[in-house]
């Protein structure tokens, strides 16, 4: 089915309300880069999204009709080249740079057990490598210099801004938390929590900030009280009915490729919210007040254990 | 708005007991659980031994969602048709419908799916048949004539040749013969052991599980599924059955836990005094069951033209006899017979496709629905279904049926959620606990964690001294109260026997009056002649208290003014002194009673206050204490419970069942309306004062001093009972609270205590097991942590769903 829908391009709404689609999508491109078969993995099937945001990225509008006679085409050489590409142009956290850059490493030493890539390619590789350091090693500073935190500061309020101007509103009530948690997952809070020189208590403040933010909304959006529990499954987890606008499917898709690697062991709140399952996770309790649904979230995207090392 | 339901509310308690079993299950595989220290007060949150008991109470709760079980007391007399009334909920004879009583002892009947012959469980029957060698002994000791007496009664002739034979009783009877006829032995016993003056062994049966069972399927609940509960009915003695004295507390209680409670009134006896009782014990349980009562009004079909209409017979039960404590939508207008004739023939029909054909409710149900020529319908399935299936509509039975069942259903589920909720509450607060200690011990140094030990233990030693001041406040509280009641008491004495000397002065003024006039008469007329008059001037005379002018009879007794005895020539001028003494009496005993209610009241009161604060003192001083000597832990001990005490029934009830019971051993005579109808009752009564002398003349004579007698008695009773209810129900409750959350409290610092010494034992582990350790437990105590969270919810929820759901009835209950 979702092959059939249009191609993800950065500059649709979609990609506008959820700005950490795109550095997902760097992480997920420089994933699916396979240097021992010479291509790049995009299977309709599992990630029916991320093919639609490749399209779309990469240009390749027409690429569903030529894909399924030439089957997967694109070669690791072109791919590096819009790797790199990608990662200058749209990778903007500390957290998707991170992540090429462990992926760059493990292509750089596969690469070079074979034999039929040319120089050129692995001086690109290199290249890059260094190129990704260099960067990794500057926003590292940035993030532990002080004004960093205005940053973090400014990925809040434009997260919850976006919330509450009603741009998730296709979503439930849990899953317009978990967007807001993804783009500050993904955003300057996500870089800021995850740096173990910045002070703890900052750290914890902040964390503190997006808990009290998220249930207030939570509540507003669900128009139940704060102190009322109400029901997971039919106010919590409970979607408008779906909008015949793009929007409307696109949203939820895109979150669930967001949430592609939460399981429903380590994320059962995200999991549910994220994904359409027929019963709840066992841990996910059947009635809820919107602060628990705030904590359970922000901790699962920001584990204690991190704050606590 | 959005609201919550107790469906949710159930799935969610069974995830939540599933996931604390799971953590609970894990952390013994883990090797997080120790063995029981040896010290009893230095036992763990949790160990090998008490776990495992966790494990059952969590099962037990999961089971008891699973399984509701609904009781629905039933209560009335044996005239009103409780026993038809069973049998048509059941649809079929399972209680004999004999014209006396039955239900010797509470008897369930309980909805048994695939058993259709009922069958009678009774395990204890050890009791009765030690009974049995009592009473052959004792039938060797009593007279001949007695003995006579009994061997004419076919049923007693029956039991003693039971009794000479020694032949037991035993547990279990097949079939409705049977059942009946054993349940007939068991109140032949029990009216033999009133004769014969043994005791019956009524207190082996006070609990539930004592109780004999009747199982059958319930014809009208075949087709529900076992997840909607198992129903029981309850069937209770009448109140003036045998046995009923002896297990009225044990009743009571059974009403207040019951699910719902079903009450049989006869219709033909409504505006009598037969079921007073009845709508009495009614009232008596309505304050804390009003959202669960209703009533069958039976015999409904014998109504004439006349009579008044059903919802007029609603409302006339609702406002007027049970004075609101129902609702008038819990008032039913039915048939009995109807409705366990038409259910039993449905039922048959079901089963067997036809009716058979020589039982005689068959034509019983016949004659009801066909009339004369009933024989020529009856081998007719298809009439007989029809006439059935109308007689049941006819009877007004399914309606009640469907919404007691409704009812008992929906609290069985709340009764059942509760329960399950309040344990989770505590239990997922102690698993937080033990995680989190488990956690601490190993990030802190043996030498650190022996201090916090040693600094928890003088946490347990303040304990128990603010426990001690809190039981000296208590005793200073109802020394106080006693003391009030005291000269309460004193007061009113007085103000009685004020009042009764003023009546007495006015009563002899009158009758001096009246003498002082038949002397001048005397002196007039013929002396020996009788004179009827209606003198304008003695007419006057008594008129100043008796408020009427009234016709005076000559006295021919001299007048005695220092005699207690006021003489009256005219009945109704003695009855109508009596009457404004009495009158004057009651309204200063009422107001004595209220006295009484409000002298008990604001002890409770004041206690309650002073436990509060106590109980808040001692928390925040372990608080301080806690967070000084495990910081760093994370624990919170929580309040075992941060209501106050609440005594289990409102005090003007406990007064008037314990003057009630008081007034029962002095007197015959029933309750007039209001309390102190038991002591004005005796007003009327020959002792009470005032007698009538037939001679050549007939003059009355009112007795001061056996007024003052009584009244006195009356006074004595209710302060008796005062004093009575504030030893026996009030003080005890209280020092139950008191103990309990002191012990409760205790307890969990001892626990906590013992988590840390458990800690110190952990330390002495290798590096990896204590870092493998440490790893497991840091993990679930966040999950215990969310789980806890979770907990809170689901209890609030249930009791804010409890609340809502009736808002006119507040249960009190003592809670610790």
């Amino acid at each position: 089915m979702s092959n059939d829908l249009a191609p993800i391009t950065p500059n649709s709404t979609l990609c506008q309300t959820l700005s950490c689609l795109q550095e997902k999508f760097v992480v997920d491109f420089a994933n699916s880069i396979d240097v021992a078969r010479d291509h790049i993995r995009v299977q309709r099937q599992r990630t029916g999204f991320f093919a639609r945001m490749y399209d779309g990225f990469t240009g390749k509008g027409a690429r569903r009709q030529t894909e399924i006679n030439a089957g997967l085409v694109d070669g690791v050489e072109a791919s590096l080249k819009w790797l790199t590409e990608l990662t200058e142009s749209m990778a903007q956290s500390n957290l998707a740079i991170t992540q090429v850059n462990d992926r760059v490493s493990i292509l750089s030493g596969s690469m070079v057990e074979l034999s039929h890539y040319s120089v050129d390619t692995r001086e690109q590789l290199k290249e890059m490598a260094y190129r990704l350091d260099k960067r990794m090693h500057d926003m590292t500073q940035e993030i532990s210099r002080i004004d960093f935190i205005q940053k973090a500061k400014l990925n809040i309020d434009i997260t919850f801004s976006k919330w509450e101007a009603g741009r998730f509103s296709v979503l439930s009530p849990a899953a317009r938390c978990y967007a807001a948690m993804e783009e500050l997952h993904w955003g300057s809070l996500g870089d800021y929590c995850r740096c173990l020189e910045n002070p703890a208590h900052k750290r914890r403040e902040f964390l503190q900030l997006v808990i009290d933010r998220s249930t207030k909304q939570l509540a507003v959006d669900a128009a139940v009280e704060l102190q009322t529990p109400a029901e997971m499954a039919t106010v919590w987890l409970a979607a408008p009915s779906i909008s015949r606008s793009s929007n409307g499917i696109d949203m939820p898709q895109a979150l669930s490729w967001l949430a592609d690697q939460m399981t429903i062991d380590s994320t059962p709140f995200i999991y549910s919210a994220a994904h359409i399952t027929k019963n709840l996770p066992s841990k996910v309790p059947l009635i809820a007040q919107a602060r628990r649904i705030a904590e359970a979230m922000t901790h699962e995207i920001f584990p204690l254990e991190t704050l606590d090392a | 708005m959005h609201q919550l339901n107790i469906d949710t509310l159930r799935m969610e308690a069974k995830r939540q007991l599933a996931q604390l079993k799971s953590l609970l299950e894990k952390a013994q595989q883990k090797g997080l659980v120790d063995e029981p220290a040896a010290d009893d007060h230095n036992r763990a949150t949790f160990d090998t031994q008490s776990i495992t008991k966790v494990l059952e109470v969590l099962d037990g709760e999961n089971y008891k969602l699973d399984h509701l079980d609904m009781v629905l007391a039933v209560v009335g007399t044996m005239k009103a048709g409780k026993s038809t009334s069973i049998n048509a909920i059941v649809g079929a004879e399972v209680l004999p419908n004999r014209n006396r009583p039955m239900t010797t002892l509470p008897t369930l009947i309980r909805h048994t799916p695939g058993v259709l012959q009922p069958r009678l469980i009774f395990e204890k029957v050890q009791p009765i048949n030690e009974l049995l060698a009592t009473l052959s002994q004792a039938i060797k000791l009593v007279n001949q004539e007695v003995l006579l007496e009994l061997q004419n009664d076919e049923d007693m002739k029956e039991l003693l040749i039971q009794i000479r034979q020694q032949t037991f009783f035993v547990s279990q009877h097949e079939g409705a013969e049977d059942i009946f006829r054993f349940l007939k032995g068991l109140n032949d016993l029990v009216r033999l052991c009133f004769t014969l003056n043994v005791e019956f062994p009524f207190d082996a049966y006070a609990i539930v599980e004592a109780m004999p069972v009747i199982e059958v399927e319930f014809s009208h609940l075949k087709d529900t599924p076992v997840t909607q509960g198992r129903l029981t009915l309850l069937d209770t003695p009448g109140p003036n059955e045998a046995g009923q004295q002896h297990l009225r507390h044990m009743l009571k209680d059974q009403l207040k836990k019951a699910s719902a409670v079903l009450a049989v009134l006869d219709y033909t006896q409504l505006k009598s005094d037969a079921d007073e009782q009845v709508r009495e014990s009614l009232m008596e349980i309505s304050y804390t069951a009003k959202d669960r009562m209703y009533a069958l009004v039976n015999k409904f079909d014998q109504k004439d033209r006349n009579g008044d209409d059903g919802a007029a017979v609603k409302k006339y039960i609702a406002q007027t006899l049970m004075k609101n404590a129902m609702a008038e939508s819990s008032v039913f207008p039915v048939s009995s017979k109807q409705g366990y004739l038409a259910s039993r023939a449905r039922n048959e029909l079901e089963r067997n496709g036809k009716l058979p054909n020589n039982e005689c409710w068959v034509e019983d149900f016949g004659k009801e629905r066909f009339g004369g020529m009933w024989v020529d319908f009856i081998n007719d399935p298809q009439m007989v279904k029809a006439g059935a299936d109308k007689l049941w509509q006819d009877s007004g039975f399914s309606v009640p049926l469907e919404q007691v069942i409704f009812e008992a259903h929906r609290n069985a589920a709340m009764e059942a959620l509760r329960s399950a909720a309040s344990k989770l509450d505590n239990l997922a607060k102690d698993t937080g606990n033990f995680f989190k200690a488990n956690v601490g011990s190993l990030k802190k140094s043996v030498a650190e964690l022996q201090k916090n030990i040693d600094r928890l233990q003088q946490d347990i030693e303040n304990i128990a001294k603010i426990e001690a001041s809190t039981e000296e406040a208590l005793e200073g509280i109802l020394q106080s109260t006693q003391i009030k009641i005291e000269t309460a008491s004193a007061g009113i004495q007085k103000e009685v026997t004020e009042k009764i000397e003023s009546y007495f002065k006015e009563g002899k003024t009158a009758e001096s009056d009246n003498h002082q006039k038949k002397e001048q008469r005397k002196g007039l007329s013929n002396p020996k002649e009788k004179t009827t008059q209606s003198d304008g001037f003695f007419g006057t005379a008594l008129a100043s208290f008796l408020g009427s002018k009234r016709e005076i009879k000559d006295s021919t007794l001299d007048f005695d003014p220092s005699s207690p005895i006021i003489k009256f020539d005219d009945r109704a001028a003695a009855q109508d002194f009596i009457k404004r003494i009495e009158s004057s009496i009651k309204t200063l005993m009422d107001k004595a009673e209220s006295d009484c209610n409000s002298c008990i009241q604001s002890g409770i009161d004041n206690f309650s206050i002073e436990f509060d604060g106590h109980r808040i003192n001692a928390l925040e001083s372990i608080k301080e204490s806690i967070k000084r000597n495990l910081d760093d832990f994370d624990i919170i001990v929580h309040l075992p419970n941060t209501e106050s005490i609440k005594i289990d029934s409102p005090v003007t009830s406990l007064m008037k069942s314990a003057i009630m019971e008081k007034t029962r051993t002095v007197t015959k005579h029933r309750r007039q309306d209001g309390l102190w109808g038991t002591i004005c009752g005796w007003f009327d009564t020959s002792d009470w004062g005032w007698e009538s002398y037939q001679g050549s003349e007939e003059y009355y004579e009112v007795d001061i001093n056996k007024i003052n007698t009584s009244s006195r008695k009356g006074i004595e009773t209710l302060f008796i009972s005062a004093h009575s209810i504030l030893n026996k129900d009030i003080v005890p409750q209280l020092q139950h609270g008191v103990e309990e959350f002191f012990s409760a409290f205790r307890e969990k610092v001892e626990n906590v205590r013992g988590d840390l010494i458990s800690g110190v034992k952990k330390h002495s582990l290798d590096q990896a097991r204590k870092a493998e350790i440490l790893a497991t437990s840091s993990e679930m105590a966040i999950e215990a942590a969310a789980l806890e969270k979770d907990c809170i919810t689901l209890n609030d929820s249930a009791e804010t769903l409890r609340y809502k759901e009736s808002p006119s009835s507040t249960r009190l209950e003592v809670q610790v």
